[in-house]
């Protein structure tokens, strides 16, 4: 009895969160007249409220097939994004699993103040790092390329962070014995650090992919060139008669964020444990 | 394999959705290719140029036939019916060729009537010659002036009759003033006797100044008598004078009416010489010139008009290309300038040169315009196109006139620029304003900030507005 009335409260606690997905899904099959109708006192400044039913009155597909069909705009603002995010995240394996590895297991006297360095470099927004980047990426002559969005992503402290409390759970006793057996500190990262840290390299991936899927100011401040862009930036770019249009490309665009989180949805929530428990 | 074994070595969900990852992708992949294929379709295909310098050429289309310069008309008496045509528009003819035959009985029958009219008007003419000679009234004149003459000698006899009484009384008075003068000197008369001879003269004064009235009252008779009769005369003489002015007017209308039955012989005699010498000729209508018939205003059992029968050309005398053009391509169209004719079932065009330019007899605003040919044997009446060309001064910008777009604000042109957007360097059409100093069938003269370099959008397989992507073709 306890169990189902806790059980109903959070379903509808659980819906407030679902009433945006729904309305975009619903605004997504609604035709242009009837979002016009219901948006008018907010889009033309008309008398009254606005109005989103959660069922369209006559649903259509006609904004997706638009979207997929007749705006090449919007597959080349979505391969930009798999272009600077893919990277990004493989170079954030890349680079922060081994310096995971190096500031979680070899014993060295900086190594707290290199953790807490990239600490603090984790807790500044972008905002803050922004203008030192700008400087950095157009003194190497990388300003206006997906490198410039691509290198500060792959050096991002955030995931090194969450792999060292992987590899930190990674029992010593069994370093030292692969060790004994005539392991060296490479052998061990390789053979040992890598494959017990998956969980770990997996949610920091997810995560990443999902932090850089939705970015905006990265792309705004270093890619002039427009055809650069990721998709990120068609959403806001679309006017308000074509709100149709925004909200079917709101759904595709949320469709590999979805489905990379279920993917990693394992991990990442080992990854939640593991950042929040001690040894 | 690999890829197989850890797939199947994941949790459900996270295998569903790795699965799912990838068809979306692939899904997406496919997606883009399609999109691009639509793409191909939906961007307008254009085809352009770029401005070029040189001058325009108007050119003047009009279609016309050849006509004669001179042209000899054959005409019949109206009202006669047509038994036989011996010509046919086109067909050549020499002079004295017989053209038609008139109904010779109609002709007949129309003399005689027209002989009977003759004699009817001269029998009238003769009637009317025979004119009542003009009655003066002179009477009332002169009874009214033998009045006047009366009356003035009846106021003289009266004034001496008159004066012969007043005279007679006057020496009555006097005479029985001397009487009782001399009674009274006697002294010896009695009183009786002196009122007697008192009384006489009083009597005898009275008879004096009676007398006198009388010749007053005779003399004023006398002249009212005078009075009315020169009343009389001056009625008499206006009454004349209206009558003399009603016998010119009579006298005039008779003239008029002389002279037009005059006319009206003449015509009836013309109509019967005509008639005779239709009758004559047996009714046969002949061609006064050599030539080519025009024209044939009848047919086989109509009747004559009055209007030329037929029209003949005198092809020895040259031809001319006729036609009409509009007051547009006139400006283009000068005497004197050069013409190219190309005649129907020909392949070669001839030269001619325009011969004149006038306002059309219609006055709907169009131009006769004349060719003049060169000397050869040419068929009147042979249709034909007449092209005259005219260059204008050079021009830094042409286009083609299919480049040039006009709207409420102007005319502009739809450059083809590239513009860098989300699908890299597009070509857009980009409004150019421009001005269009002169324009010729094919080429405009333009002005405007026009480069080189730039392409102008004369054409596409679809049509294209401002901000439109497009692909040259």
């Amino acid at each position: 009895m306890k169990k189902t009335v806790v059980f109903s409260a959070l379903c509808l606690l659980s819906l407030l969160i679902w009433i945006p997905l729904c309305m975009l899904i619903s605004g997504s099959l609604m035709s242009s007249g009837e979002i016009a109708k219901n948006l008018s006192p907010v889009l033309e400044g008309k008398s009254g409220f606005a109005a989103w039913p959660l069922m369209p009155r006559y649903p259509t597909f006609r904004a997706y097939v638009e979207l997929l069909l007749d705006t090449p705009e919007f597959f080349v603002m979505f391969w930009n994004s798999c272009a600077l995010v893919f990277p990004v995240v493989f170079g954030q394996i890349a680079v922060g699993a081994p310096a995971a590895w190096a500031l979680t297991r070899p014993r060295f006297r900086q190594r707290k103040i290199l953790r807490m360095i990239y600490i603090a470099l984790m807790l500044l927004p972008f905002q803050v790092t922004m203008v030192s980047n700008y400087l950095v990426l157009d003194a190497f002559g990388l300003l206006g390329s997906r490198w410039a969005v691509i290198f500060p992503g792959i050096f991002s402290p955030f995931p090194v962070f969450i792999m060292m409390r992987f590899f930190s759970a990674i029992p010593e006793s069994l370093l030292e014995a692969s060790a004994l057996d005539g392991a060296g500190p490479v052998r061990c990262f390789l053979s040992i650090g890598l494959p017990l840290g998956v969980p770990g390299i997996l949610s920091a991936s997810v995560l990443g992919f999902l932090e850089y899927w939705s970015m905006m100011e990265q792309p705004l401040a270093f890619l002039g060139d427009k055809s650069l862009w990721p998709l990120s930036l068609y959403l806001p770019a679309i006017s308000a008669d074509k709100a149709g249009l925004s909200l079917a490309a709101s759904i595709l665009m949320l469709l590999p964020a979805l489905l990379i989180f279920l993917f990693g949805q394992h991990y990442l929530e080992q990854g939640i444990q593991a950042a929040g428990t001690k040894e | 394999m690999e890829m197989g074994k850890t797939l199947a070595a994941m949790p459900s969900t996270q295998r569903t959705a790795a699965k799912y990852l990838g068809g979306f992708f692939a899904v997406m992949a496919l997606l883009t290719f399609l999109s691009r294929a639509a793409d191909s379709f939906t961007v307008p295909v254009v085809t352009a140029e770029k401005i070029s310098g040189g001058s325009l050429e108007h050119r003047a289309v009009a279609e016309g036939s050849l006509y004669p310069v001179s042209q000899a008309a054959v005409f019949a008496p109206a009202g006669y019916r047509i038994l036989a045509l011996h010509a046919e528009p086109g067909g050549r003819v020499s002079e004295g060729d017989i053209l038609a035959e008139l109904d010779v009985t109609q002709i007949q029958e129309q003399l005689d009537a027209a002989r009977e009219e003759l004699q009817k008007l001269r029998l009238g003419a003769a009637a009317n010659a025979v004119r009542a000679p003009g009655e003066t009234d002179e009477s009332g004149i002169a009874a009214a002036e033998r009045a006047i003459e009366r009356a003035k000698a009846d106021m003289e006899a009266a004034e001496r009759e008159s004066q012969l009484r007043v005279e007679t009384a006057r020496g009555d008075v006097s005479a029985a003033r001397r009487f009782r003068r001399e009674l009274r000197d006697m002294g010896e008369a009695s009183d009786q006797e002196l009122d007697e001879a008192r009384n006489a003269l009083r009597k005898q004064e009275q008879a004096l100044e009676e007398a006198y009235l009388a010749r007053e009252a005779a003399l004023e008779a006398a002249r009212r008598a005078i009075e009315d009769a020169e009343i009389l005369l001056e009625r008499e003489k206006a009454k004349a004078g209206r009558a003399a002015e009603v016998d010119a007017a009579d006298e005039r209308r008779a003239a008029l009416e002389r002279e037009a039955a005059g006319v009206d012989i003449r015509l009836a005699q013309q109509k019967v010489s005509e008639l005779e010498a239709l009758l004559e000729t047996g009714g046969i209508v002949t061609a006064g010139t050599a030539g080519v018939v025009m024209k044939i205003s009848g047919g086989v059992g109509s009747l004559t008009t009055g209007e030329s029968l037929f029209v003949l050309s005198d092809s020895t005398a040259g031809v001319l290309f006729r036609t009409s053009v509009k007051v547009d391509d006139l400006k283009h169209i000068r005497r004197g300038n050069p013409a190219s004719i190309v005649l129907t079932g020909e392949r070669y065009a001839i030269d001619a040169v325009i011969e004149s330019v006038s306002p059309t007899a219609n006055g709907d605003g169009d131009f006769d315009v004349a060719a003049v040919l060169p000397d050869g044997s040419w068929e009147p009446g042979t249709s034909g196109k007449m092209t005259v060309t005219r260059k204008t001064a050079s021009y830094p910008m042409r286009l083609s006139n299919g480049a040039v777009r006009k709207d409420q604000n102007g005319h502009f042109v739809l450059v083809i620029r590239e513009v860098k957007g989300v699908l890299g360097n597009v070509t857009v059409a980009e409004r150019v304003d421009i001005g269009v100093l002169e324009q010729d069938g094919s080429r405009c003269a333009v002005e405007g900030p026009l480069e080189q370099d730039d392409w102008i959008i004369i054409g596409g397989n679809r049509p294209v507005s401002v901000g439109n992507r497009v692909r040259l073709e």
